[in-house]
């Protein structure tokens, strides 16, 4: 278990200066109200995993999203300025509220790509979000450009109270520490609010290591807690986890019953955790802990990608005295509503009746119109056909169309020719929907700025690496977490997780899912193979650890995400008779000209990877 | 330490330059006093309110800033109720005069943690809300069993409704009090099955409707870790409903193996399912009764593998009514070394499994996944 730093006294005081500095600078001074035995409704509006959909997108809503109210037809889906026409209109019917963000409002569209978080950040700021928590993704162009967009462009507090920072004055480290703050407090009209952020810590691999190059030492969870609570508790009404570490994490916090009275428990005196970084929406929220005084800590996430807004009503019960357990203020009740950022009432074709923020609009049209100048984002360079999409992931938790696609545009890339290529699922990010695909959709698909790496792989670390994955994706529904090409196994699922029948080679299954050992080769334990994977996982990424101590990896620095564009573009074009699904009246040639048609064959599952559950 | 006190007297006194503004004291309504009248006692974590007692009298008073009544307030408030999770409308609005109003209310069925939610928060006769909101006292109902979260209630579909779709439950008792108990009865690469049974004489029954499906998404573990097995017992289980196509879903849930190792003999004997049960819409609920229970089929067929199997998994069997009202049977991925390509046309003396309907909208299909290779009897 890891300890807290010492922090020296003189850094403390300072802090405490710092701290009742910026508390008093923030309120509005007025005689205090006497709340003491009411009950007092506080709004929180919550956005998680904004992921750079600053701008409205195409996308088909799966089924739990559906159910949450994103209906297919209401779309484009998302978009800053709408979200912040919601937050304004939800915070006007509510007389106490507050705004925060559960982190990751970095990467995921291609303004993130060019701008490197300065848009995400300013808009935020603009639309007067209270405060966010660091997601993982605020890292992915390292910790300087966090600070750098931070300190440049945010005006609300950036907050992780189980990061540890190195000494910022060391030379070379960076800087964050300056300006990432543990909580932080608010006054709502005589409520306190206090604000804990709790950033993520599992995804990002290299915090394990000492030294690392972000400056972060992770500190414990429960003890992060632990110890802010002993401090915020006695002076704060409601006290709130502001979280990415993610829902297990969230939960893992606390169990659910107590079982132990003599054991720490970290929730004793937290009221709400808002959670994000799985992208899933938790309505309604749910009891994560009930102390042994009855309070109650309630547990919600509010979706991704910019297509919800939470807003979540306490209603608090104040207490006289919130340094005692027993008289403190809690939250009896709660109201919680998902709120869509569709184009709701719009008519097919017509124009959307959803409003947005006409300040945040203006802030974004300038970036808007260079980032189209740069990409070209709107250009279609392929269709796709198949009625629904082409997926990500195929329902047998194997191999899927769009995995396949992919690692096969590795696998073949001139200069790579592989013997197989892999990557991992979780780095492709969207479907490809049906109709007109541009380069903007291929950053939806492809955020990430991905390259393909070669290395030698022995058959032992290609059934070492198999069985990390087997193991993975069992804690994942028996998924499979990487897609493959040229490469053949069954992916055992259960408490004894493992992949067998390894095989390299082309068709390599007979249709009753049996391998036919004379199209292919047993990957067999001394043989080496050339093999293509992407950086991410090549550099160890979740927990690809055979892959990073491989010493013969060479970055070829060819892009994923041009790989797979070149080699759609060589692929057949669509016939002159292929009608554009999504305006019937006219041909795919007439509308976009000559291009690259993926149909339901290319690709498709073929049990490239075969699971079983045992 | 005389530098570090200076810093903090310095940073006090520029805080009380910087906010020099002073603003008039918050006025109006700041919150809403709700008292229950009857029934005069609300209950306790130990001493749960009956079912029957349903009929709630308040009264509702409007505090100001000052904690005071606020004697200014006059209109009207919104009741609703509390109860897992969600707050739904209630009763009609309590009319307020000078602060102070009286209301009743005949609650739903409702279930642990129980409050009256009241709140100004519409725009009344010109009067602008001032979204004070008071909560009642906590009623405390019962939780809510197996039966109360699988079972439709009076005027729901009875193949695929669920009286607690969208809540959050926590289902920690038996309907069969101390002499029941809730058992694994199936574990898959997504979730497990759960069942209420009592067991006396050796032997476990469970009952109609006293089963659902966990869906952990992920191998299923407990909140300790601790992988959930067929025939363990779990002190809770507790996650949000939903309808998934008809199949009753507990989701992101979270649960607590309460006997690690795992006793066969708590678990129900298979259920038989009759081939009536398949002859309509109507018959169906008989086959709703035992979903996400054990169940078996005697003596079937296997049909022709179709579309369903490549799409689905799903192969089907001739259950006495042909193979165009088939019962359909999932094994990929769950039974290693069965093929079902190599039984079409041939007998199976018996399969067990859980069962799932998929029910909703045009959907009348159900399903048996059997556990293991040993479900299946040649």
């Amino acid at each position: 278990m890891r300890g807290f730093p010492t922090m020296p006294y003189i850094v403390c005081v300072v802090f405490v200066a710092w701290f009742v500095t910026t508390s008093a600078a923030c309120t509005v001074e007025r005689e205090a109200p006497n709340l003491v035995g009411q009950d007092i409704r506080v709004t929180v509006i919550h956005t998680a995993d904004i992921h750079s959909r600053l701008f409205p997108y195409r996308y088909v809503p799966n089924s739990p999203e559906q159910g949450n109210g994103l209906i297919p037809g209401n779309g484009p889906f998302g978009g800053i300025a709408r979200i912040g026409a919601i937050v304004k209109r939800e915070r006007a019917k509510a007389a106490r509220s507050i705004w925060l963000d559960s982190g990751d409002c970095f990467q995921g569209a291609p303004i993130f790509n060019v701008y490197k978080g300065e848009v995400e950040m300013r808009a935020l700021s603009l639309l007067g979000v209270d405060a966010a928590v660091i997601g993982n993704h605020e890292f992915d162009l390292g910790a300087n450009n966090l600070y750098e967009q931070y300190v440049t462009w945010a005006h609300y507090p950036m907050l992780a109270a189980n990061y540890y920072f190195e000494d910022p004055r060391e030379p070379g480290k960076p800087k964050l520490a300056e300006v990432i703050q543990p909580f932080q407090l608010f006054d709502l009209d005589g409520v306190k609010v206090a604000v804990i952020g709790m950033a993520n810590i599992s995804t990002i691999t290299s915090l394990e290591e000492g030294g690392n190059a972000l400056g972060v030492r992770p500190l414990d969870d429960n003890e992060t807690v632990a110890k802010y609570v002993r401090l915020l508790r006695p002076v704060s009404d409601v006290v709130v986890l502001l979280s990415h570490l993610g829902l297990d994490e969230d939960e893992g916090l606390a169990p659910t019953q107590v079982r132990d009275t003599n054991t720490t428990l970290p929730l004793e005196g937290v009221d709400l955790i808002l959670g994000g970084h799985l992208h899933i929406v938790l309505d309604p929220p749910k009891i994560a802990f009930t102390d042994r005084y009855g309070h109650n800590t309630i547990l919600t996430h509010s979706g991704a990608f910019a297509k919800f807004v939470g807003r979540l009503d306490l209603v608090v019960r104040v207490g006289a005295d919130n340094a005692d357990p027993q008289k403190r203020s809690a939250v009896s009740a709660f109201k919680y509503e998902i709120i869509p950022v569709d184009c709701a009432a719009a008519t097919k074709g017509g124009p959307c009746t959803t409003p947005s923020d006409p300040q945040t609009t203006a802030l974004l049209q300038p970036y808007d119109f260079e980032l189209h100048q740069l990409l070209n984002l709107d250009g279609v360079f392929a269709y796709v056909v198949p009625a629904g999409k082409i997926q990500r992931n195929d329902a047998s938790g194997g191999d899927s169309q769009l995995g396949n696609l992919v690692a096969r545009s590795m696998q073949l890339r001139p200069g790579v020719n592989a013997d197989f290529a892999m990557t991992n699922s979780l780095g492709i990010r969207a479907d490809f929907e049906q109709g007109p695909l541009t380069l903007e959709d291929m950053y939806n698909v492809f955020p990430f700025e991905n390259t393909i790496v070669l290395m030698y792989l022995s058959g032992n670390e290609i059934q070492e690496t198999l069985d990390f994955v087997a193991r993975k994706s069992s804690d994942r529904g028996c998924k499979t977490q990487v897609q493959v090409s040229g490469l053949w196994f069954t992916l055992v699922c259960g408490q004894n997780a493992h992949a067998e029948e390894i095989y390299i080679g082309e068709k390599c299954r007979r249709d009753d899912g049996t391998i036919d050992a004379s199209r292919c080769q047993k990957v067999i334990p001394v043989g080496l193979y050339r093999v293509a994977v992407n950086d991410y996982i090549a550099a160890g990424g979740s927990g690809f650890t055979v892959l990073k101590r491989n010493t013969s990896k060479l970055d070829t620095k060819i892009s994923l995400r041009d790989g797979l564009r070149d080699y759609i573009r060589g692929l057949p074009a669509c016939t002159p008779d292929q009608i554009d699904e999504t305006d019937p009246a006219h041909t795919v040639v007439r509308n976009y000209g000559v291009v690259t048609c993926l149909d339901s064959a290319l690709e498709q599952h073929e049990g490239r990877i075969l699971t079983r559950f045992e | 330490m005389k530098v570090a006190s200076s810093l903090v007297l310095s940073s006090l006194a520029l805080a009380l330059v910087a906010c020099a503004d002073r603003e008039p004291p918050l006025g109006g309504t700041q919150s809403l006093r709700v008292t229950v009248l009857s029934p005069a006692d609300t209950g306790s974590t130990t001493a749960r309110l009956p079912d029957t007692a349903r009929d709630i009298v308040f009264q509702v008073t409007a505090i100001d800033a000052e904690g005071n009544v606020d004697r200014t307030f006059s209109g009207s408030v919104d009741v609703l109720v509390f109860t897992l999770g969600t707050v739904d409308p209630l009763a009609k609005p309590v009319v307020m005069q000078a602060g102070q109003g009286d209301g009743e209310a005949l609650l739903p069925a409702t279930y642990g943690q129980t409050y009256l939610w009241v709140e100004d928060s519409r725009a009344d006769g010109g009067r602008a809300p001032t979204f004070a909101t008071g909560t009642s006292p906590i009623l405390w109902y019962r939780d809510p069993t197996l039966e109360d979260v699988s079972k439709p209630g009076p005027g729901q579909n009875p193949l695929y409704d669920s009286p607690l779709e969208g809540k959050q439950v926590n289902v920690s008792t038996s309907k069969f009090g101390a002499a029941g108990k809730l058992v694994v009865t199936g574990v898959y690469a997504t979730g497990f099955t759960v069942s209420d049974v009592s067991c006396a004489a050796g032997a476990c029954a469970g009952y109609p409707y006293g089963h659902a499906f966990v869906y952990t998404y992920s191998l299923p573990r407990d909140d300790a870790g601790v992988g959930v097995k067929v025939g363990q017992t779990v002190s809770y289980v507790s996650g949000g409903v939903s309808e998934f196509n008809g199949f009753t879903e507990l989701n992101f849930p979270q649960t607590h193996v309460a006997t690690v190792t795992p006793d066969p003999a708590l678990l129900p004997a298979p259920v038989p399912l009759s081939s009536n049960w398949l002859l309509n819409v109507a018959a169906m609920v008989s086959l709703e009764q035992w979903e996400a229970g054990l169940v078996s089929l005697d003596n079937v067929t296997v049909c022709s593998l179709d579309g369903d199997y490549t799409r689905f998994g799903q192969w089907k069997v001739n259950v006495g009514l042909g193979c165009g009202k088939p019962m359909n049977v999932v094994t990929a991925g769950q039974v290693s070394g069965f093929d079902p390509a190599q039984h079409v046309g041939m007998p199976l003396r018996r399969i067990v499994g859980t069962l799932r309907g998929v029910n909703r909208s045009s959907f009348n299909v159900w399903i048996v996944q059997p556990r293991n290779a040993a479900d299946i009897t040649e």
